[in-house]
């Protein structure tokens, strides 16, 4: 783990709140769209509190296995093999499952003992039963506009969890975090932060997920490094949004005029 | 048709063909040659204008140069004006670009100041934007840019507007096809009095309209001109002042419908006659006496042949983004994990795999070394039929867009993306004339390939009235004869069941619902999707809850094919 600082802009109160919910050893659910910030911020706040950071990322394929562990074959015996779940609680980490909405449900219902006031996990396999020293937090994040209606985190899950929504950055902070994260003068930062304002207009159209503070973060890291601005732009905004070659003409035509 | 005319007309038509070829063609050609067409360019200009207005727009296809009112950005058909095709195709985007800036929230024009000056201030914005302008005049071969653009226009959209923006919508049906809808108030104990001109239930296809007795001129002292002319939107305002006492059945094609529901005293819609000799008998139920009526409808089943290549290559462009976003939703869905033994890699450990392993090396001899439990993905086994409402009803305009056309785009984005998924699907469309003549259009037979079946969704045509009940039977009686594990109808229509022969109300919902039960004993499952929003009252009667969506768009029905699916894998 990183022992210096992460560089984090709050937008909200939600340092406050992650510091407190993990004294009072509650888990925490992150919600907001993708790269709004959500997994930079659990770095951040793990760096701050001093405690090392696991982080799983979640697919349709994760599954319970995934997170405990299992057995492997060595030299004709078999060995258990800690997940990064039980790891977690064993060094008393942070534990951060990133788009957990994704896993399977059997990956869900074993962090379930995690979230309540028991604070265990239960290895099946080893007959083993882990307690969550005080240390432990369980971060969880989902992308609620993501996937809808099929891959909606089950009301008896999110009820355990304390929860806090992530928006994207206001024009001003926005700006900041492009500077700060990548050094890169502010008028370039204010030019890539109006283009995604209007991009961010087609969201609604759900054409496309929305710019976020990660793509400009990424273009602003290549102007940075001297390719062209237009070029870059299009490169690292335009082109991971959408395959739609309308959509990417009318992208680039703001891009275009805007830089 | 010349031979006809006489000599010197056609001596005068022969000079007018060489004058065109020799004079005017070759300037005409000049000018298609460099010409830019809105068509390929108007999802790119409506994106790039909703991301710089920042709100809804909509882009407008007209001749008139004005530049934009409040909610619409003017764009002709095409601009032939600059000197090669991307000067015209830069016309547009500047043109769009300034009508978007102009219909910004906010506002940018104010009355006094021209176009030319505004685009002054936006270079600290758009850095871009005033050497874009200036090669673009260059090329412009002295016409002036700010008179090619037009102005924005104060003045709200009016009716006419609605109407080219529903022609440049949809470029299926013609402008004349167009049948303005009003909802009316209902009405209990109307009268339904013989027309003297009229003859009694032909042969012919009856339509399920009636005039008001009582014109509306007498009921508001409008002066009405024709019953051809679409003019209803003019009479909305008497319209909803009139009191519906009398109706009479018609038989010429409307122009303009009135909905409203009534209920009908001392009509008799009751055909008569003999059962036909062609078509497959099925039940239907009486509600009333709870019993089935056996061998009541007739069902003609017919393969669709005709097809519109041009509307699918269409459908498929506009409708791109839509297809790719079900077919990735589709892909976790549509499939289900299956347990593999003894394979090379694996979440688990195949036990029994592993002790022969390790008897095999005890025993001198080489173990195999596929020791793994594998869990992998697997193509559910799922047969479908589509099946969609061709009824008269479907002719009528919901939001702009008629339900025929919202139906097919809905089912050929649906087909595009079950092809991929589901290998074992069929569509078809149905329409009723009586219990006597119930017609089964088969559009994608189960083994037909859907590539080569899917144009003839653009050919259809919208026809007859809603018996839903005998289509829905037949669909299942072909569903059982497939093989799938799992077995469903997928059923869209626009409103509820009725057919000329008093298939409606209660009596036609009942049907409905036990053809549904009697589908679903035989393990077939049926869900219905609805068009409009009416049929939030209809569906609950008729559906069981979860069992049916009402979409409002091809977009809607992506979230709720999803869901539908969701439900199907679990088996609910």
């Amino acid at each position: 783990m990183t022992e210096k600082e992460i560089f984090y802009l709050e937008t909200g109160r939600e340092s406050e709140l992650f510091e407190e919910t993990w004294r009072a050893r509650l888990p925490l659910l992150l919600k907001g769209p993708t790269g709004c910030g959500k997994t930079r911020f659990v770095e951040h706040m793990a760096a701050k509190l001093g405690r090392p950071l696991v982080t799983v990322a979640c697919n349709e394929d994760t599954s319970a296995t995934d997170l405990l562990g299992r057995h492997l074959l060595v030299g004709g015996e078999t060995v258990w093999c800690d997940g990064p779940v039980t790891r977690a609680v064993r060094e008393g980490a942070i534990l951060y499952l990133d788009e957990i909405a994704e896993a399977r449900a059997d990956a869900i219902v074993v962090i379930h003992p995690l979230t309540d006031y028991r604070r265990e996990l239960f290895l099946d396999r080893t007959g083993e039963t882990l307690e969550a020293p005080a240390e432990f937090m369980l971060v969880i994040s989902y992308n609620p506009g993501y996937q809808r209606s099929m891959r909606e985190l089950k009301a008896s899950t999110r009820q355990r969890f304390v929860g806090y929504t992530f928006g994207y950055p206001a024009e001003e902070v926005e700006i900041r975090i492009l500077c700060g994260e990548t050094g890169i003068d502010e008028a370039i930062a204010s030019k890539l932060v109006s283009i995604a304002r209007k991009v961010r207009h087609l969201t609604e159209l759900s054409l496309i997920e929305s710019v976020s503070t990660r793509l400009l973060v990424d273009a602003a890291k290549l102007i940075g490094r001297g390719l062209p601005p237009r070029f870059a732009a299009a490169a690292a905004i335009a082109e991971p949004l959408t395959d739609d070659p309308d959509a990417l003409k009318a992208i680039r035509q703001i891009i275009d005029l805007t830089l | 048709m010349s031979s006809i005319l006489e000599w010197e007309e056609n001596l005068f038509l022969g000079i007018k063909a060489l004058y065109r070829r020799l004079v005017v063609s070759p300037r005409e050609r000049n000018l298609a040659a460099v010409r830019a067409p809105l068509e390929p360019l108007r999802q790119e200009l409506f994106l790039l204008a909703r991301m710089v207005a920042g709100r809804s727009v909509a882009i407008v296809e007209t001749s008139q140069t004005v530049l934009c009112d409040d909610e619409h950005l003017f764009l002709p058909s095409g601009f032939d004006a600059a000197s090669s095709v991307e000067g015209n195709e830069e016309l547009f985007r500047i043109k769009t670009l300034l009508g978007a800036l102009a219909m910004r929230t906010g506002g940018l024009h104010r009355p006094g100041i021209s176009l030319e000056d505004l685009t002054g201030t936006l270079t600290a914005e758009f850095p871009g934007l005033s050497e874009r302008i200036a090669r673009l005049e260059k090329s412009l071969a002295g016409r002036d840019l700010w008179t090619l653009l037009g102005e924005p226009s104060c003045r709200s959209s009016g009716g006419e507007v609605v109407q080219s923006a529903r022609t440049g919508e949809t470029e299926t049906g013609a402008a004349d096809e167009e049948i303005t809808e009003i909802e009316g108030e209902g009405r209990a104990g109307v009268e339904a009095i013989e027309d003297p001109g009229e003859q009694p239930v032909e042969a012919e296809m009856p339509i399920h309209t009636f005039e008001k007795a009582e014109t509306l001129e007498e009921s508001s002292g409008l002066d009405r001109k024709t019953d051809e002319e679409d003019e209803l939107e003019d009479h909305e305002e008497a319209l909803r002042s009139l009191e519906m006492t009398q109706v009479m059945r018609s038989r010429e094609r409307p122009r303009s419908i009135y909905r409203a529901d009534l209920v009908i005293e001392g009509l008799h819609l009751e055909v008569g006659g003999e059962a036909p000799s062609e078509g497959i008998p099925y039940p239907e139920w009486d509600f009333k006496q709870r019993r089935h009526r056996e061998d009541w409808c007739f069902v003609r089943q017919t393969l669709a042949r005709e097809s519109d290549v041009v509307w699918a290559t269409e459908t498929a462009r506009k409708y791109r983004s839509v297809i790719l976003d079900l077919r990735k939703k589709l892909a976790s869905l549509a499939t289900r994990m299956e347990r593999k033994r003894s394979q090379p890699h694996g979440e688990d450990l195949d036990l029994d795999a592993v002790v022969r392993a390790l008897v095999d090396s005890r025993a001198g001899q080489a173990p195999d070394e596929r020791l793994y439990v594998e869990r992998r993905r697997k193509r559910h086994d799922v047969s479908a039929l589509i099946l969609m409402d061709l009824s008269f009803s479907t002719d009528s305009w919901i939001d702009d867009a008629r339900v025929l056309d919202t139906m097919r785009e809905t089912i050929f984005c649906a087909g595009e993306v079950l092809d991929e998924f589901i290998g074992d699907f069929a569509v078809a469309g149905f329409s009723s004339n009586t219990r006597r003549q119930c017609e089964f259009h088969l559009i994608k037979d189960f083994r037909e390939d859907w590539v080569g079946s899917r144009a003839r969704l653009g050919s259809l045509v919208a026809r007859g009235y809603t018996r839903i009940g005998p289509s829905l039977r037949h669909a299942q009686e072909l569903l059982v004869r497939e093989s799938g594990e799992r077995k469903i109808v997928f059923l869209l229509t626009d409103g509820r069941p009725c057919d000329y022969d008093r298939y409606e109300g209660e009596y036609g919902i009942c049907d409905v619902r036990k053809a549904i039960e009697t589908g679903a004993r035989h393990g077939i499952m049926t869900h219905a999707f609805a068009i409009e929003k009416r049929a939030r009252e209809q569906f609950p009667r008729m559906f069981k809850r979860q069992h049916f969506d009402v979409v409002p768009s091809p977009r809607a029905f992506v979230e709720s094919l999803c869901g539908a699916f969701a439900r199907l894998r679990l088996g609910t």
